[in-house]
């Protein structure tokens, strides 16, 4: 069943719908917040609020755009003041911000898997987080410039523009990695 | 067949995405051009290392069972609500402590209300936005941090009015003034109704 079908049953008063929908994309939505703001607790929080956010707008949702180009855009919107309020309580010291995107399992990983796993991690971490957003959404989930763009309600080249500058950040940063030399 | 500036540009897209003919064609150039020849290198490289790297792991089997019925507790926990008529009380001076912080500014009213806020600004207007969403409840600490911040006041009916709240966080804002007018009186003077859309368009505010 098609995601605009399920949102009418949904507004008709079906909560079954809406289960649907939550299934359907929890995983792309969890990833997106995994990669964002790293972290598996506050992804799995920030996923989880993006869908009651999602179930309390529904009703008044008039499908001007995809229902998961929406669902996306509030995650990403949750995920970015979720990491606005990190800063400024890691500023005024009651929170320290550390790298927890989870690498593979250190004990088992090879020594350079695990410090390819830790470079990798620290350099998307330290990209803005737009630009970090525009990074995951295109590498990671996929989606092509014009989709972003929509999400991130901006025109495709400043879209095209942030990859890009995250892409060439991220090499700069994997250096002896990306060349080929370690 | 795509240009030279075409090809450097689509190596920086991820390596998977490239089709068959248009890795043919790189290859092809990347025969006699040695910064083709690198560029597709280190393409290649950086999809492997990420990959390699594993950034986003597959969480405990646990978190996909559960996921559904973390979504549905919250939201069977945020409409067990009280009345408005009930809220309201306790509502308002949310309302108007967050209107001061966020809305009521210098500012471009319009279709789209746009103003600069700093950082600490914008963090305390999300505590506020969040508050706001739990439950209608401000600590004596919430209120001393919201009020120590200057922020110049205009009307209510100026956001009713506005279709999005849109807060732009890139800039720092300038540093201003207090001056607030009776703020609660208009809020007072508000339906039900108007409250309920004041409290959505809070809520739905886009931090750009």
């Amino acid at each position: 069943m098609e995601d605009s079908e399920l949102v009418k049953e949904f507004q008709a008063g079906s909560e079954r719908a809406f289960n649907d929908l939550v299934l359907r994309y929890r995983k792309e939505i969890y990833y997106l917040a995994l990669g964002i703001v790293g972290g598996h607790d506050d992804a799995e929080d920030l996923a989880q609020e993006a869908f009651v956010r999602a179930y309390h707008a529904l009703p008044k949702f008039r499908a001007e755009s995809g229902f998961y180009t929406w669902l996306y855009r509030i995650t990403i919107n949750l995920c970015l003041n979720h990491l606005r309020t990190r800063r400024l309580r890691s500023y005024i010291g009651l929170e320290r911000i550390e790298p927890v995107m989870p690498g593979p399992d250190e004990a088992d990983a090879p020594v350079e898997l695990a410090e390819l796993s830790a470079k990798a991690r620290t350099a998307i971490q330290a990209l803005p987080p737009k630009q970090r957003t525009v990074f995951i959404l295109r590498h990671f989930q996929g989606l092509p410039h014009a989709e972003i763009a929509k999400i991130m309600d901006r025109d495709e080249g400043t879209i095209k523009a942030n990859y890009f500058q995250a892409v060439r950040k991220l090499r700069r940063a994997l250096g002896p990695y990306v060349k080929g030399e370690e | 067949m795509m240009t030279r500036e075409e090809i450097i540009e689509r190596l920086l897209e991820p390596f998977e995405t490239l089709s068959d003919d248009e890795r043919a064609q790189i290859e092809a150039w990347a025969q006699k051009d040695t910064e083709i020849r690198r560029a597709l290198t280190e393409a290649r490289a950086f999809s492997d290392a990420l990959q390699k790297a594993q950034l986003l792991r597959e969480p405990g089997a646990d978190t996909w069972s559960r996921f559904l019925v973390g979504v549905r507790a919250r939201i069977d926990k945020r409409t067990r609500r009280i009345p408005l008529w009930q809220r309201r009380p306790v509502l308002i001076p949310v309302v108007a402590t967050i209107l001061l912080v966020l809305v009521l500014a210098t500012g471009r009213f319009g279709p789209n209300f746009t103003h600069d806020y700093s950082n600490g600004e914008i963090a305390e207007v999300i505590a506020g936005s969040d508050i706001l969403a739990e439950g209608p409840v401000l600590t004596e600490e919430d209120y001393a941090n919201l009020s120590e911040l200057g922020v110049n006041v205009a009307s209510v009916a100026a956001v009713l009015q506005a279709d999005t709240i849109e807060v732009e966080t890139d800039e720092l804002a300038p540093e201003s003034e207090m001056d607030a007018p009776p703020l609660m009186d208009e809020l007072l003077a508000l339906s039900d109704k108007d409250i309920e859309e004041l409290l959505t368009k809070l809520t739905a505010t886009r931090f750009i």
